[in-house]
């Protein structure tokens, strides 16, 4: 199997990205310790996210476009505004992300119900995971 | 009067349906309405934040409240009105409507937040207020898709999509820092 990089795909990456440094920058004040296993973690969360995210979309991944927006906006709102959160962009961005996607599937499927709650699922499932990542560091939502 | 209701259901749930033109019902500004409640209720969930956490008084929640009504029918107009530079085609009271009632979903997010915030006590103004006034840049991208009619209409929504996610982030952020 040949792994396509597109510009789509791309921006899909460097936005988790985005919300992989946004969550990792938020306990900044802690031991070095500490950082550095929620860096790991939040990393392993986005990768994980990325991978169940790319598979339900399509082969160019035209859907990932829809992040970039949130992951703007969360740049800004933690370097401008220092909000310090991350999670109300994160979920945003799955759900732009999921919508996109189940607006091409819904033009092009003759049924589309099975497919867009797969969709669903796996947006929700992303979100989940994102929240007890963390959760886990007592990063209140 | 169902036909009405009929009309407000189907702008509230696809509010790009008045520029594409499959609906054409007589709504002008009455969508400026949705984003003012919207405002309203995420202003009165960060004023009931801050009145918990002891940093403010029941009158400057109040007055935090009557800013929120203001500031959503002008931070639509002022959205419009860069749109506006960009989509020729399409008129300004059209534009206004179309991304008032993309508030709409926002407006029942916020509702929620607001009624969980009294309920169960809990801090809301983020998780249900910042992100339900954000939600909103979602139907908007339908709707500046449906406005703009060039070979590059994608990458344009999402550069004013951006842009008005900035103005509902920054113009509420500075009325806070104003507000203390």
């Amino acid at each position: 199997m040949k792994l396509k990089i597109t510009k789509y795909k791309l921006t899909g990456m460097l936005s988790m990205l985005v919300f992989w440094l946004s969550a990792s920058s938020l306990h900044t004040r802690s031991e070095l310790q500490h950082i550095t296993l929620m860096t790991a973690v939040m990393f392993v969360a986005c990768a994980v996210i990325y991978i169940l995210l790319s598979s339900k979309l399509s082969a160019a991944g035209r859907s990932w476009c829809m992040a970039a927006p949130f992951a703007a906006l969360c740049l800004i709102a933690n370097l401008i505004l220092d909000a310090n959160c991350v999670y109300p962009f994160f979920i945003l961005a799955v759900m732009a992300v999921c919508a996109q996607r189940a607006r091409e599937i819904s033009k092009k499927e003759s049924h589309p119900v099975r497919p867009i709650l797969i969709l669903a699922g796996f947006g929700l499932l992303s979100i989940a995971i994102f929240a007890a990542a963390l959760l886990s560091f007592g990063v209140t939502l | 009067m169902n036909g009405k209701l009929a009309g407000l259901a189907i702008m509230c749930f696809n509010p790009s349906a008045l520029i594409k033109g499959s609906h054409n019902h007589k709504l002008k500004y009455i969508g400026l309405a949705v984003p003012a409640l919207t405002f309203l209720l995420y202003f009165w969930q960060y004023g009931a934040d801050r009145l918990r956490l002891q940093l403010t008084g029941n009158s400057d929640v109040a007055l935090l409240c009557l800013f929120g009504l203001i500031a959503g029918p002008v931070l639509t107009a002022l959205t419009a009105a860069i749109l506006k530079i960009f989509i020729r085609q399409t008129a300004f009271s059209d534009l206004v409507t179309d991304i008032g009632f993309t508030f709409s979903l926002p407006l029942l997010i916020n509702l929620v937040g607001l009624i969980l915030n009294a309920i169960f006590d809990i801090n809301t103004s983020v998780i249900f207020g910042l992100t339900g006034v954000l939600f909103s840049i979602i139907p908007l991208f339908d709707v500046i898709c449906a406005s703009i009619k060039t070979k590059r209409s994608f990458l344009t929504a999402l550069v004013l999509i951006t842009a008005a996610g900035a103005i509902y982030m920054i113009c509420p952020a500075l009325i806070f820092i104003l507000k203390g």
